[in-house]
């Protein structure tokens, strides 16, 4: 028995082994080392057959469910098994010297044809949904683009909800992303660099920048470190968000995710690099500095005045999530002084008979609150009322009655959950979730001056940050005066003549001169 | 050592300052929770009343007493009154928690009450008090009770007011607007006239009015101080020419004159804003106090239904408002110079003026400010009737 194992193992190679080996000129044995990388993978389609007089024995290899069959069948065979012999004078099979160019050239009536020569590549095509034709006696063989699969449609992102603007949103599939972003950039200075990353899932990565805008260094910087990833799985570009930032043992996440292409491309025009994966519909924007999470596409769209109120009226939100639970423990547990009398009055008198320090009360309420975020979000739809009723009433109001929480706390938890929904960007939310609590700990400790300790803290870290070499706070520090207009309030469009400078840009002009601009 | 520390690394550097950031922070978590007072566990004094009785500090403290909002239409009164009395205010206060269980929140006192006898005999028992406690605001009212002891005055449920000192802050606030009788004082002033030379306290005073059915606050008079005691009493034509004195502008305040037309009747004008400028004068080694007052004020009432619509009547409304302002003015001014209290301040606008003439005359201002004279030239102007441009025709 024994030997007989050994005998086999030396006599067929591993696969890793065998997968590096080129096209072999014969089609059998091509055909075996197919067949035994494929052992087992039942969605394999190979299909035999000989063409041409005499015939020639050829074959076709896909996995099934990628590919568009009907092309196959109408493009792929039906040329070569029916029409080169029903050519008028079908020119006998051995006059011609390449048959395989023959074939490409003159018989298939495909768009997308290239020619392979290893098995590395035939799996990888078969892999992504392509066809790939063998032919005996040749040391090549042709694929066939042929991928077509069934897929979500473009439809309106789900996560970023906006009033004006566009309202498609990427799907899972890449060339439909792909396609999304050239319709809108309709240049040849898009460009859009393609690589593989995941040594199983193969993934194909798209770096995509204009080349006149994007600086140069950057470009580069982002597909070095796309190059130097390696894992075995990327299925998300969540994981490349992970993998490519400067710092990551931080809360504050240096990149952008959106669902949107009108969003990626007015990234790109301000010189800004995006990535998206195939099966993602997520894409990934770097570099990104944390004023620009309050920034929403919409602002563009609409008027300015109402768009840099909408703006200044999210930095409000932003300090209430982020401050307003922590400030109010503080004033009830330490400043009781700050206060107006008559409003220290009413809360006192909501306080009575309350069993929890304050700290306790919003701690749980904010636990809470966080526990019934965390379960609407993957509520099945059936029992979402449900779960509504019982976190609106029980928790809400049964727990005010039984005198277990005060009312302004749960009011103040509720202010802070409205605001913390204002903020347009989900990272820059869970940015401010975290932080809460951290400032909620800070304020039971120190009072305000535990919050101006934590704010300190939180200022310096983000300060040390930075974003492939943006820094992390621009431009509010380092204070970059002419890019303000576009942070706390919008520039109009009319005003609006240079983009937002990032490090090397060169092509900062974004509209004819400020002397053409006939405004008043 | 050196070495050792010459060869660390910069990642080891960083590493120190992450476990140095880490200590920090735990110590903070070690000195945490100084000074925290859970709501729960406060008591909030809205004003306290001192008086004295038998050379004993009677100390009488108005807390609010905070009801669930559920409550709160009941006819359960929303504050009480903790009474307490000790040989200094300090021990007073001490005993009031020896039984009472809670943390008192001084920084929410709104009006300190102070009892007659108290202010007769020494104010500095109260003031050292508050001058010491650093959560007491400095903005705090200060009253003085007439005839009635502070308890008392705390024990008067107030009307539609939830606790009787915000009752008592809010009218004399909104009297002084309306009538333009009594000048709120507070704690950093108070503290001021108390502490200068050449400037004396005064408060207004409150009383308690037992005409009706029930009992209600009355604002009645002011308190005028001499040092550290209480010597007299302005009434309301000599509170309202203090007001006008005021070095600021004052705004508000209606007063009542006899109609130029008819002596009978009567005319009610509203003082929109007044402006006094006083400098002292010194002539022929005598020194006169020039009281240059700027007024405006409006039409109001008038009890007769005489035409006082016309340009030469303006005119004499406007002369008949200035008599009968330089008349308050001037009982003001008797009424100090009687009970030699520089309640006006002149003796500081001297020392303004010119220093080294109050250097002479600070000594003996006791003698020189019964008979300091007063040049008084009032300035009023009358500016509108609002809608009304005709006098009232009854048939």
């Amino acid at each position: 028995m024994r030997i007989i194992k050994h005998k086999n193992q030396a006599k067929l190679r591993p696969p890793e082994e065998l997968i590096k080996q080129p096209i072999s000129a014969s089609f059998q044995e091509n055909l075996d080392r197919l067949s035994r990388l494929l052992s087992s993978c039942s969605d394999v389609v190979i299909k035999e057959f000989s063409f041409g007089q005499p015939g020639i024995r050829a074959g076709i290899f896909f996995f099934d469910g990628l590919v568009d069959k009907y092309q196959v069948e109408y493009s792929l065979l039906k040329p070569l098994m029916l029409e080169l012999n029903m050519q008028n004078n079908p020119p006998p099979v051995n006059s011609i010297q390449d048959m395989l160019n023959y074939v490409e050239t003159r018989i298939l009536n495909m768009s997308e044809l290239k020619k392979l020569d290893s098995l590395q590549d035939v799996c990888h095509h078969m892999t992504s949904g392509d066809t790939v034709l063998l032919i005996d006696g040749y040391t090549e063989g042709l694929v066939a683009g042929t991928r077509s699969w069934e897929a979500r449609a473009v439809q309106t992102p789900e996560n970023e909800i906006t009033v004006f603007g566009p309202k498609e949103g990427f799907t899972e599939t890449l060339r439909f992303n792909t396609a999304l972003l050239r319709r809108k950039l309709k240049s040849t200075q898009f460009k859009m660099e393609s690589l593989t990353i995941g040594r199983v899932t193969k993934t194909d990565v798209i770096v995509c920048y204009i080349d006149n805008i994007a600086p140069a260094g950057l470009v580069e910087e982002v597909k070095k470190r796309l190059e130097n990833i390696d894992i075995d799985a990327i299925l998300d570009t969540g994981y490349i968000a992970e993998l490519i930032t400067d710092y990551k043992w931080t809360i504050f996440t240096q990149t952008e995710h959106t669902e949107k292409p009108d969003r990626v491309c007015g990234q790109l025009l301000e010189g800004k690099v995006c990535i998206i994966a195939d099966g993602s519909p997520m894409a990934l924007i770097v570099p990104i500095s944390f004023p620009e999470y309050m920034i929403s596409p919409e602002d563009y769209y609409v008027h300015f005045i109402a768009a840099s109120l909408f703006r200044m009226l999210r930095f409000v939100a932003f300090l209430m999530a982020l401050l307003l639970p922590s400030l109010y423990v503080a004033i009830i547990t330490y400043h009781h002084e700050m206060i107006p009398t008559p409003l220290l009055l009413t809360i006192a008198s909501t306080r009575q008979g309350i069993p929890f320090p304050a700290f306790l009360e919003a701690l749980l309420l904010e636990f809470t609150f966080e526990l019934l975020r965390e379960a609407g979000l993957r509520l099945p739809r059936a029992v979402g009322p449900a779960v509504s009723i019982v976190g609106a009433l029980i928790i809400g109001d049964s727990a005010v009655r039984a005198g277990l929480v005060s009312t302004p706390m749960v009011v103040v938890v509720a202010f802070t959950g409205i605001a913390s929904f204002v903020n347009p960007s989900y990272n820059a939310g869970i940015i401010i979730r975290i932080a809460r609590f951290g400032f909620l700990f800070a304020s039971a400790l120190l009072g305000f001056m535990g919050i101006i300790i934590a704010l300190i803290l939180m200022m310096l870290r983000m300060a040390s940050l930075s974003s492939f070499g943006l820094p992390y706070l621009s431009p509010l520090a380092p204070l970059n005066l002419s890019q303000m207009g576009d942070i706390l309030v919008r520039r109009p469009w009319f005003n609006n003549h240079n983009r937002p400078y990032i490090g090397g840009m060169q092509n900062v002009v974004r509209q004819a001169g400020p002397e053409q601009d006939g405004g008043r | 050592m050196w070495c050792a520390r010459l060869a660390l690394n910069r990642m080891e550097v960083a590493k120190m300052r992450h476990i140095g950031l880490c200590g920090l922070i735990l110590a903070a978590l070690l000195i945490g929770g100084c000074g925290k007072i859970e709501l729960q566990d406060t008591g909030i004094p809205l004003s306290v009343g001192a008086d004295l009785k038998d050379d004993q500090i009677d100390l009488a403290i108005c807390l609010a007493n905070p009801l669930p909002t559920e409550k709160s239409t009941d006819n359960e009164p929303q504050f009480m009154v903790l009474n307490s009395s000790g040989s200094t205010f300090s021990e007073a206060i001490r005993n009031i928690s020896l039984s009472f269980s809670d943390y008192p929140l001084w920084s929410h006192l709104q009006l300190s009450i102070v009892g007659e006898n108290l202010a007769r005999s020494d104010m500095s028992l109260v003031l050292d008090f508050i001058t010491r406690n650093r959560y007491v605001r400095k903005d705090l009212l200060i009253v003085v009770t007439h005839k009635v002891t502070p308890a008392e005055i705390l024990s008067v449920k107030p009307i539609l007011a939830p606790h009787p000192p915000t009752a008592i802050k809010k009218m004399l606030k909104i009297q002084e607007a309306e009538t333009g009788i009594y000048t709120p004082m507070n704690y950093t002033e108070i503290l001021h006239r108390f502490l200068t030379a050449g400037i004396e306290p005064i408060i207004p005073m409150i009383t308690i009015d037992r005409s009706g059915a029930e009992d209600r606050f009355l604002l009645d008079g002011m308190a005028v101080f001499k040092g550290r005691k209480m010597v007299g009493i302005l009434n309301e034509n000599e509170s309202r020419g203090f007001r006008l004195m005021r070095p600021e502008q004052i705004r508000g305040g209606l007063f009542i004159m006899p109609s130029p037309l008819n002596r009978k009747n009567l005319v009610t004008l509203e003082l929109s804003r007044s402006q006094a400028k006083i400098t002292p004068v010194f002539k022929d080694n005598q020194m006169i106090m020039k009281i240059q007052l700027k007024a405006e004020g409006n039409f109001y009432e008038q009890s007769g239904t005489d035409n006082l619509f016309t340009e030469p009547m303006f005119k004499r409304l406007e002369a008949a408002a200035e008599q009968e302002l330089t008349q308050q003015i001037l009982d003001s001014i008797h009424k100090a110079q009687e009970l030699n209290s520089d309640i006006f301040g002149w003796g500081e606008m001297v020392y303004r003026s010119d220093p080294r003439i109050w250097k002479t005359l600070e000594p003996k201002w006791d003698q020189i400010f019964p008979a300091v004279q007063s040049d008084i030239s009032v300035d009023f102007s009358l500016r509108r009737s609002y809608l009304t441009d005709k006098s009232f025709v009854f048939r």
